[in-house]
């Protein structure tokens, strides 16, 4: 009888002790493949979404005081206009929507409003894009909640700023931010009534980003070098994105896991420890009777490594599936933007085959060695 | 040929010293057929497992077919142990998912020579003499006490000993089995193995050329 063949008969007899162990090795596999599967999912989706939806930034000039941009909501300096055309036609950064805008906070009609010229959307060529921004006529305004509450305006009512008549396009629902202040109107008209011609305090620049470079939250930094070079006047603040958002989730999921895998593992080989402890005990006479007919340390040995390298495979292959599956089935509910790359990942299976039967062997290493170093005199003299 | 002298040994138990074999002289023949026999905590088992090898007097010297098993390596120890050896436990030691056959082919696997074949021939021929033929494909469970005590004395036989050692091997099983283990021991020794047979019992004394008594670690006659 071969030791394989030894190995096989013992399991089939003694099954709870194997399955109790198999349980073990198969959870910790199945949770390291699933979280693999899907980790890759997650990847993926995180990826797509900075392709997709890039960096919302917003660029100031350069000398702002950041302390007072913070709380005013804008820049008190103005940088040139044609910044924007800049931007648009420098061929290393894509875009989906560059708005500039300039913005300055005003007495009128004996109240403080903000009044905020909008530029009027540049889209890349080509492309269609549903407008992110208002799109302001010239001569007409769009009041926000206060001013046109205070002042009881209604669209198509005539009023002047500065000497300037404008039509109220539109009067603005109460959104309970700054916005509720502001007075819209077209950036040129709004230079006229500040007297800053071909000036302006901010761009907004939505879904922007380095040409060729999409999947790490480091082209931002790319970016702002590619920006400096084309605006050497201006400062970029990102406005955090769902990307990023979801980048920092996936990179805290997997600093968790990193630390919950290790346990997770150290319990299984605990677990496999002590069932390979019970295991040897129970197994005292047969390792006796065994070195009294004459078998080597290494052979006795190597039935309970054996055994535990049976289980490592068995756990690997059987955690493989159960990882796979679950991944699988609940994967695509979570990564839905990449639910079609959760998929079963060889190149798992093969590391569940070389971990989980290393740790077994490892995890059963000291029982086995007590067991087969015992004085089997003490144990064949047992009544 | 069992020669043994001057062999004691001794276990250190907290501060006291007990002597489980005190002063030893002793030698049996080839093909002998000895019954050591004594009260419970006498060294019985101890003057056994240190005859087969498995047991290191704490002094004195022994030879056993020829060779002192303590100062060989532990691999020429081993292959002492399966070739020259052959023991027999009172609880029987079967390995419990193997079959009785499996079990008496197991000392065929320890150290390598002889043929599986041959091994098997020779496994069925020993089943046959201890009446456990039909018996073969059975799992120790599915035995009687004396059907085990049998099967291991089979298993002992497989690699033809000089020496069988048994240790207490009617202890557990009732007169008729007891009776029918020691047709079997004597059996052997008629083959022509060296019999030393460690006993509470007397059912092994029609067969033995010489019974010694242990006392305290002593010989007493």
């Amino acid at each position: 009888m071969t030791i394989f063949q030894q190995i096989i008969r013992e399991i089939r007899y003694r099954k709870v002790n194997f399955f109790l162990g198999l349980c073990a090795v198969l959870l910790a596999a199945a949770l390291f493949v699933a979280f693999f599967s899907a980790g890759e999912a997650s990847q993926r989706e995180t990826t797509r979404l900075m392709r997709d939806i890039g960096f919302n930034l917003r660029i100031i000039p350069k000398q702002t005081d950041m302390q007072k941009f913070w709380i005013s909501g804008f820049s008190q300096y103005s940088m040139p206009e044609h910044y924007v055309n800049d931007i648009a036609d420098f061929p290393g950064i894509a875009y989906n929507h560059l708005t500039a805008v300039l913005q300055k906070k005003v007495r009128w009609a004996d109240r403080e409003v903000i009044l905020t010229g909008m530029g009027p959307e540049v889209i890349p060529p080509g492309k269609s894009s549903s407008r992110m921004t208002f799109s302001i006529e010239p001569g007409t305004l769009y009041i926000g909640f206060e001013p046109a509450r205070d002042l009881n305006l209604q669209s198509g009512d005539v009023i002047e700023i500065a000497n300037h008549s404008f039509t109220v396009a539109q009067i603005l629902s109460e959104t309970g931010t700054w916005d509720d202040i502001r007075i819209y109107g077209h950036l040129k008209d709004i230079q006229k009534i500040l007297e800053m011609p071909g000036l302006i305090n901010e761009i907004k620049a939505l879904q922007c980003m380095c040409v060729g470079d999409y999947d790490q939250v480091n082209s931002l930094g790319h970016l702002r070098v590619q920006l400096a070079e084309i605006l050497p006047d201006a400062r970029v603040i990102l406005m955090q994105s769902i990307a990023t958002a979801r980048q920092k989730q996936r990179i805290m999921a997997e600093r968790y896991f990193s630390y919950i895998f290790p346990l997770i593992l150290l319990a299984a080989m605990a677990w496999v420890g002590i069932l390979g402890f019970l295991n040897v005990r129970e197994r005292r006479h047969e390792i006796g009777i065994m070195r009294a007919i004459g078998f080597s340390s290494g052979k006795i040995a190597s039935l309970f490594l054996g055994r535990a390298v049976m289980l490592g495979v068995m756990g690997a292959v059987f955690g493989y599936i159960l990882g796979t599956a679950l991944s699988v089935k609940f994967g695509p509910q979570i990564f839905q933007v990449t639910a079609s790359s959760v998929k079963p990942q060889m190149e798992l299976l093969f590391w569940s085959l070389l971990i989980s039967p290393l740790v077994c062997a490892v995890a059963v290493i000291i029982p086995t060695m007590l067991g087969v170093y015992q004085d089997p005199a003490l144990t064949l003299r047992e009544g | 040929m069992i020669v043994l002298q001057k062999v004691s040994k001794h276990y250190k138990k907290s501060l006291s010293k007990v002597m489980a074999l005190d002063d030893i002289d002793l030698t049996v023949k080839n093909n002998e057929f000895v019954v050591i026999r004594g009260p419970s905590g006498s060294g019985k088992t101890t003057l056994l497992l240190t005859i087969g090898g498995m047991l290191q007097p704490t002094e004195g010297r022994l030879t056993v077919a020829g060779i002192d098993p303590y100062h060989i390596g532990s691999k020429s120890r081993l292959a002492f142990r399966a070739e020259k050896i052959g023991f027999v436990f009172q609880l029987f030691h079967l390995i419990p998912y193997l079959t009785v056959l499996e079990n008496v082919l197991q000392p065929a696997g320890a150290v390598g020579g002889g043929s599986q074949e041959a091994f098997k021939t020779r496994a069925k021929h020993l089943l046959e003499q201890v009446k456990l033929d039909v018996r073969s494909d059975h799992f120790p469970a599915e035995l009687s006490a004396g059907e085990k005590q049998r099967a291991a004395i089979a298993r002992a036989m497989l690699r033809k000993p000089e020496i069988l050692l048994a240790d207490e091997p009617t202890g557990n099983l009732d007169p008729e089995n007891a009776a029918g283990i020691a047709r079997s021991l004597a059996e052997v020794h008629r083959d022509g193995c060296t019999v030393v047979v460690v006993t509470h019992g007397r059912d092994c004394d029609p067969y033995t050329g010489r019974i010694i008594h242990l006392k305290s670690g002593r010989i007493c006659a």
